[in-house]
């Protein structure tokens, strides 16, 4: 079980869900939740402003990729540039409604991303991310 | 020295007018010499009525009416009676009556006779004026008062022989003509006979007068004297060959021979080597048959040089009318011979010049040609016997013949003086010849002819022919022509012009083609227009330009330089096509693309809400069902609605991914054509449709033919295809019958063939028909066929150029093929 997860979604049903089901599943401690790129950009410049013992950094992001203000593609150029280097354990598993197969073949090759998942956040979808290869070399 | 008198003697005389008196004089002696000859009197025509019967009014007594004279238009034969004759004594010429006339009762037959001497008479001209005469006789200082003819044919060539040339001679009186004549005759009949024969002595002559002796001193001079070359040749008679028995001195100066070289010998010490055989037979027939004769001989003189020989003989015959001797007359005509042989060779030269003229040129007379040369021929395939032969009706074309023969006839009655005519000419093998004819009239052997040159046009007719044809292409042609000089002065527009510009040829002839500039032409056009043009090449492009009425049109043009034969550019051609129109409707077209293309976009849109705007509360929805644990709930009635609900949430959900499937699918750019591994693919679809495999137990047998590397298709369509095709097969197995499923693949010729053959429920194919294939058509009850997946199918065959057919009955399973073309 991870300890915190962020996730960035516009939609407030979509987030209600998940946040549900991240629970239901035993899948982490504690939900982080932003509704655009910007704002999850936002909590990160918060969190340094913090002293390092009392930030909230999570484990793994689950991102949207279709959202107002900041989507999150922006929103990965954004992290990588900016705080990749500083909160190097961070993760990010796309979270998606889209089936366009070129946004899978984008975030294939990110070295941020262990994961795609499709719309809805399931049961099933969780233990096949848990199962994949990319999330358990890194969070062992 | 004796006189034989001979009635067979015939002595010519040519009367000139002004030699009537000095005949008068003479004439009386004559008759006294001649007794019994027979006088041949050729009247000059000029000479009158008047002056004949003068004469033989003197002559003739006229007591015998058959002695009337008769005077043909172009001569006269007086037979005198001879009842006087006159003698010339001491300066006075008496008349005495002739006791004998024996030409009276022998009238016809002397008549004949002298016919039968034709043309070939021996005779004596008398004078030229009284005054020389008189002066002959009163005056004999006169060099010029009598002559020796020789008739030749009709021609009276008269050879003038001046008796008195010889200045030593000018003191001779008449009497030495008198001898002459005398010795003449003596020549002619050496012979005497018994009868008539009368001598008459030297001294007896002295006692008569002179008069005789006179005579033959005449005659001798006449002969030997004469110009002409003259031999006298005697007749061997046991022989029967000819010896030379006299030359007079115009023989020896020509011939370089002395009397003493010839005299006795045979005449024809005179030919030689280059003699022409033919004629000396001839000669020779001549003197067997004893008719007189001329000969053209190549002779040679003493110191071996030739001379042409015009040769005439005469037989002299003796009383017994047996030929004793030849008069010969040679006639030196080396000149003329030569002057002939260089007319031959000229006229040969002319003729050759003419027959290999590359001219035609030929004569018309008016039976028809009498001259064509060798040109004439090869035009119209005729030899020149042909031609002389052949009525010109059927040379010349029967349209033209009317007008050729009417001009022709006015050249000859000398109406025109030429004549230029363009007519038809038909060959011997009946091909049609366009010729040109200038005539001219001339004579040819007495007949006016026409003369002409001929120029063959037929190729130049040819030419118009197919010039006519060009320029009727371009007067009626739909294109705009323009042709203009180097500088871009229009020189000709064709009606297509006038048509598309509304300029009409009289307005633009001579103007530059920039009067239809609009302005509205990238300015480059015509920049690289003219750098073309300059550099010989043909420019392409597209004007805009304005009509006459203001109108803007569009042309598409093509100008190229024209060249002449030397390659020198002469003029310039723009073939303009009017595209307006075209332009027009590409725009249109544009337009609607443009339209299209915004309507596609928006539907593009549209297919990303649904893939996202409509898959985002979706997933919502399915994410409830996930949190919700049914065994949570403890009301019946919610329950069963939330069955209700979670059932039509899936429903929905498979309906949104098939439709975002299948746009997705028209989207995505990865669809490239590739060679094609089918174990590959079907093992990806098994894969895919693992769990459904499973709980069928269907069993899926392949056959996959080997398709070589160049037969390219797509593969995520070809997935996509079996997938949608397996997944069916199984979905629509018979309830309790393991779904068996066989896909072979096989070529026929070049095309592909995929079969995909199932044991299932089957279906009504004629009920189902094209709907088979239809988006959202539903052939089964089944709860899960939503009738996406055919569409889909179809959908990706077409898009591979390939066609999908299905067969299939209720209860016998299907089989769908699919053809795919090389």
């Amino acid at each position: 079980m991870l300890n915190r997860v962020m996730l960035i979604e516009d939609d407030d049903v979509t987030l209600m869900i998940c946040k549900l089901r991240l629970k239901k599943s035993l899948f982490c401690d504690e939900v982080v939740t932003t509704e655009n790129g910007a704002e999850a950009i936002k909590y990160f410049e918060d969190q340094l402003l913090l002293k390092e013992e009392i930030r909230k950094i999570p484990e793994l992001i689950l991102l949207d990729l279709n959202m107002p203000v900041m989507d999150g593609w922006e929103f990965l150029n954004e992290f990588d540039q900016k705080y990749r280097a500083i909160f190097d354990s961070v993760r990010i598993a796309v979270l998606s409604s889209s089936l366009d197969p070129d946004d899978e073949e984008r975030t294939k090759n990110h070295p941020l991303i262990i994961g795609f998942i499709s719309k809805p956040l399931t049961e099933e979808n969780l233990l096949e991310l848990k199962n994949s290869a990319p999330f358990r070399d890194f969070y062992k | 020295m004796k006189i034989q008198s001979n009635i067979e003697k015939v002595i010519s005389i040519q009367v000139e007018e002004d030699s009537i008196d000095l005949l008068n004089l003479l004439l009386p002696n004559l008759e006294e010499l001649y007794s019994g000859c027979t006088f041949l009197l050729y009247f000059n025509p000029k000479c009158s009525i008047a002056n004949w019967e003068k004469i033989s009014l003197k002559l003739n007594t006229a007591q015998n009416k058959k002695s009337t004279p008769n005077y043909p238009s172009n001569g006269g034969i007086y037979v005198p009676p001879f009842q006087h004759y006159f003698i010339y004594e001491n300066g006075e010429i008496t008349s005495k009556p002739f006791s004998k006339n024996p030409l009276l009762d022998n009238y016809d037959f002397y008549v004949s006779l002298l016919k039968g001497f034709g043309s070939n008479l021996f005779g004596i001209i008398l004078g030229t004026s009284l005054n020389q005469i008189q002066g002959i006789d009163l005056l004999p200082q006169s060099n010029s008062f009598a002559y020796a003819v020789k008739l030749e044919g009709n021609s009276n060539l008269v050879v003038q022989s001046n008796l008195l040339s010889n200045k030593a001679n000018t003191n001779l009186s008449i009497n030495k003509l008198f001898d002459a004549l005398n010795d003449f005759l003596k020549f002619q009949n050496p012979i005497q006979t018994e009868e008539t024969s009368e001598i008459i002595t030297s001294k007896e002559k002295n006692e008569k007068g002179g008069l005789l002796e006179n005579s033959a001193l005449l005659f001798e001079n006449t002969f030997n004297e004469n110009s002409n070359c003259l031999m006298i040749l005697k007749v061997d008679e046991i022989s029967n060959t000819q010896e030379i028995a006299h030359i007079n001195w115009a023989f020896e100066k020509l011939t370089g021979y002395k009397p003493e070289d010839l005299l006795g010998k045979s005449p024809n010490i005179l030919t030689g080597i280059e003699t022409d055989i033919k004629e000396l037979i001839r000669l020779e027939e001549h003197y067997k048959k004893g008719i007189p004769g001329t000969f053209n001989l190549l002779n040679y003189k003493k110191d071996g040089k030739s001379f042409w020989n015009k040769l005439t003989i005469t037989p002299l015959k003796n009383e017994h009318g047996k030929i004793s001797h030849w008069l010969g007359s040679i006639l030196d005509i080396t000149l003329i011979k030569k002057q002939q042989n260089d007319l031959i060779a000229s006229e040969n030269k002319f003729r050759n010049l003419v027959q290999n003229a590359s001219l035609g040129i030929l004569m018309i007379g008016k039976k028809g040609f009498v001259f064509v040369n060798e040109t004439i021929c090869n035009l119209t395939q005729y030899d020149e016997t042909e031609l002389y032969h052949i009525p010109i009706q059927n040379i010349i074309h029967p349209g033209d013949l009317t007008q050729f023969i009417q001009k022709l006839d006015d050249l000859m009655t000398g109406l025109v003086q030429e004549t230029n005519q363009e007519i038809r000419l038909i060959s011997k093998s009946g091909d049609i010849i366009h010729i040109d004819i200038f005539g001219s009239k001339t004579l040819f052997q007495g007949e006016p002819t026409m003369m002409g040159s001929v120029i063959d046009r037929t190729n130049k007719k040819l030419s118009e022919e197919k010039i006519r044809k060009f320029s009727h292409a371009i007067q009626q042609s739909g294109t705009s022509i323009i042709i203009t000089d180097l500088d871009g002065n229009i020189e000709y527009v064709n009606p297509a012009f006038t048509k598309a510009s509304g300029y009409t040829e009289v307005e633009v002839i001579g103007k530059n083609p920039r009067i239809l500039k609009s302005g509205l032409s990238a300015p480059e056009t015509h920049n690289n227009l003219w750098e073309k043009l300059k550099n010989n090449e043909q420019w392409k492009g597209i004007f805009c330009n304005k009509r006459k009425n203001g109108e803007l049109y569009f042309e598409q043009a093509t100008i190229s330089p024209v060249f002449d034969k030397e390659g020198n550019k002469t003029n310039y051609i723009g073939v303009k096509e009017d595209i307006t129109q075209l332009i027009e409707l590409e725009k249109e077209k544009e337009k609607l693309v443009d339209e299209l293309m915004k309507n596609y976009k928006d539907l593009k849109q549209f297919s990303f809400i649904i893939s996202h705007n409509l898959r985002a509360p979706l997933s919502n929805l399915l994410g409830i069902i996930d949190l919700v644990d049914p065994n949570t709930i403890n009301d019946e009635t919610l329950s069963t609605l939330f069955n209700g609900f979670k059932k039509s949430t899936l429903k929905l959900d498979e309906t949104v991914n098939d439709l975002n499937k299948s746009l997705v699918l028209r989207e995505t750019t990865l669809n490239k054509y590739e060679p094609i591994n089918f174990e590959e693919i079907i093992e990806k679809v098994k894969t895919n449709l693992s769990t459904q495999i499973l709980n069928s137990n269907a069993n899926i047998i392949c056959s996959f033919t080997l398709l070589s590397d160049n037969f390219l298709l797509i593969k995520s369509y070809l997935e996509n295809i079996f997938l949608n095709l397996i997944a069916n097969a199984i979905k629509f197995s018979k309830p309790n019958i393991s779904p068996k499923i066989e896909i072979t693949t096989f070529m026929v010729k070049n095309n592909l063939h995929l079969q995909i053959k199932d044991n299932g429920i089957g279906m009504d194919i004629n009920k189902v028909k094209d709907r088979l294939f239809g988006l959202y058509q539903k052939f089964s009850k089944e709860s899960n066929s939503k009738g996406l997946g055919l569409y889909l199918v179809k959908s990706h065959v077409l898009a591979m150029n390939g066609k999908i057919t299905a067969k299939s009955e209720i209860g016998e399973g299907t089989t769908f093929e699919i053809i795919f073309e090389r």
